[in-house]
């Protein structure tokens, strides 16, 4: 996507605004590039400025570092126009219990009809897409969906998708907060 | 001569085993006479959505906060603890007892990760569970804590009144040595690496850090196995119980039978050394990916020893929502093995006075 800085209307109040000279940004090609845009967000019903409300000096420095940063540039893949449409009729979210042979067995709640009870299914590995095979582990989350693919010749057939989350991993910081929080309950809970 | 009861509440020296089971979980409630009850593992009923202890001593007319003296969660399994928060909830007075195997900070590191994560939109897991129990303790006024059972540990006691016999509730489990081997194995579940993903929890096995319960109404005495495995371990699992001279010596008249009737939770030392000749032997069933518990050796292993086997519900799993007929056929052809986890709520009930025993089934349960 390609956007003109140039157009981009200056907004002198904020600092957290600031407008980026042409200049300053790397010479990508045009249909490689998008700049994360203030004015494609919703219009806030006021803008926040350091010197409008009190706050902490931590946070105001904080708030003026990020305004003195330039704006993130993120290059993107180009994404070719999806060539199907897909109509959902049943999915589930699924955690997998057990990975044995060429199966897994997962507990899966029905997110379509959530008065359902809880099931569970046991699944060929081979309905995984290769992609998602390094994720299948006890405790990995899938969501598993069946509806009616139609292409763009109009072509349509019933699929089974079976797509695994991607789930972030543990932060030095997660570790700690974890840490902190078991220490305080053991010493409640623990005599 | 006690007259036999076989409807309403139990009479004051009778001893109740109530076995609830839908199909995936169980809960136990047990009348310590007097009109005091003890409620062990919990399990949701389907169709209210309701911890069926809860609902089972709210028809008997129970006042939970003054009837309930002990909730004890035998294992952290899901299976064993759907609505045991709730349970606490509402016995406000009760003990809140677990097995010691879990007072180690791992257990908690795996409890405080739990509140983090909020992976998935099913929070049914047993250490959800855990958490929102510590939760409603945590809400008590009087600074309730967990009592952590062990090895040959009393945890309740009622001296013989004109009302009801002597009563006591004892820890057969776990032993000291199954606690250390614990500590090692909930350590090897707890992240503890940056980097590693996040994953939901899932319920480890094998379980010899079950806690299992001795209760003693008089003369009358129950044996409830839990969930515990045996091995080849002598100071672990049920060889620890059978092989523990400070244990109760009364046998048991009714068993509960441990892990869902599974060879790998049975000795003969149990029904040499625990229990009566020919007791009553109930149990619950258990489905997990292509484990159906008990089999049909099982049954017959158990039906040689027992004078009667029943169980809460169905042995056979029960079949997945009715769903349009084109998802149907879908799930058919994608899925190897595809059911409901829980099925029909049913109930043995097992009364035991000093004199006559009555044992009554309700809804899905059955004799095997």
């Amino acid at each position: 996507m390609t956007t003109d800085v140039t157009q981009r209307r200056p907004r002198t109040t904020s600092p957290l605004l600031r407008q980026v000279p042409v200049s300053d940004l790397p010479n990508f090609d045009d249909e490689t590039v998008r700049i994360d845009e203030p004015a494609q967000q919703p219009e806030p019903d006021h803008w926040i400025t350091p010197t409008a409300v009190p706050m902490p000096s931590v946070l105001r420095r904080g708030l003026l570092a990020a305004a003195q940063r330039k704006p993130r540039i993120t290059r993107l893949p180009e994404v070719p126009p999806a060539d199907y449409r897909f109509a959902l009729l049943q999915q589930w979210e699924g955690v997998v219990q057990e990975v044995t042979g060429d199966e897994f067995s997962a507990v899966v709640r029905d997110l379509t009809d959530p008065n359902h009870a809880e099931e569970e299914a046991v699944l060929a590995i081979q309905e995984v897409t290769p992609d998602d095979l390094p994720l299948l582990a006890p405790g990995a989350i899938f969501y598993w969906s069946i509806g009616y693919r139609t292409s763009r010749v109009g072509q349509v057939d019933r699929v089974s998708t079976i797509r695994f989350r991607r789930l972030p991993a543990w932060s030095r910081l997660d570790l700690q907060r974890r840490d902190q929080r078991a220490t305080a309950l053991m010493e409640r809970f623990g005599r | 001569l006690t007259p036999l009861v076989t409807t309403g509440i139990p009479a004051a020296d009778e001893l109740e085993i109530s076995l609830f089971g839908p199909g995936l979980g169980e809960c136990i409630v047990v009348h310590l006479g007097g009109g005091e009850w003890m409620v062990v593992d919990s399990c949701v009923d389907e169709s209210t959505r309701e911890p069926v202890a809860l609902e089972y001593l709210s028809k008997l007319g129970m006042d939970m906060g003054r009837a309930v003296r002990l909730v004890v969660v035998t294992h952290w399994h899901d299976d064993h603890m759907l609505g045991a928060a709730r349970l606490v909830d509402a016995s406000a007075n009760a003990l809140f007892v677990c097995s010691a195997a879990l007072r180690t900070p791992e257990f908690f590191k795996l409890v405080a990760e739990d509140q983090d994560l909020a992976l998935a939109n099913s929070k049914t897991s047993g250490i959800s569970e855990f958490a929102r129990v510590l939760n409603s303790l945590g809400n008590r006024n009087d600074q309730s804590s967990p009592e952590w059972a062990s090895a040959s540990r009393r945890l309740f006691f009622r001296p013989a009144s004109d009302v009801a016999p002597e009563c006591e509730v004892f820890a057969l489990s776990p032993s000291s040595s199954s606690i250390t081997a614990a500590f090692g194995a909930l350590a090897s579940l707890v992240p503890s690496i940056v980097g590693t993903p996040k994953r939901a929890l899932v319920s480890p096995e094998p379980n010899q850090t079950a806690v299992v319960l001795h209760v003693r109404l008089g003369a009358r005495c129950a044996l409830l196995g839990a969930d515990l495995e045996t091995g080849q371990h002598p100071k672990r699992g049920w060889l620890a119980i059978i092989n523990d001279g400070n244990r109760p010596q009364h046998p048991a008249h009714v068993y509960k039978v441990a892990h869902h009737g599974s060879r790998n939770a049975d000795h003969p030392g149990i029904w040499r050394d625990l229990l009566a000749e020919k007791p009553i032997a109930v149990l619950t069933p258990f489905f997990r990916g292509r484990v159906s518990l008990p089999g049909r050796t099982d049954v017959e292993r158990i039906k040689e020893k027992a004078i009667v086997l029943y169980s809460a519900a169905q042995v056979r799993s029960p079949p997945p929502a009715r769903r349009m007929k084109t998802v149907e056929r879908t799930i058919r052809e994608t899925a190897r093995s595809f059911r409901t986890r829980a099925g029909r709520m049913g109930q043995v009930r097992v009364r035991l006075s000093p004199t006559t025993q009555d044992i009554s089934v309700f809804n899905a349960a059955l004799q095997l």
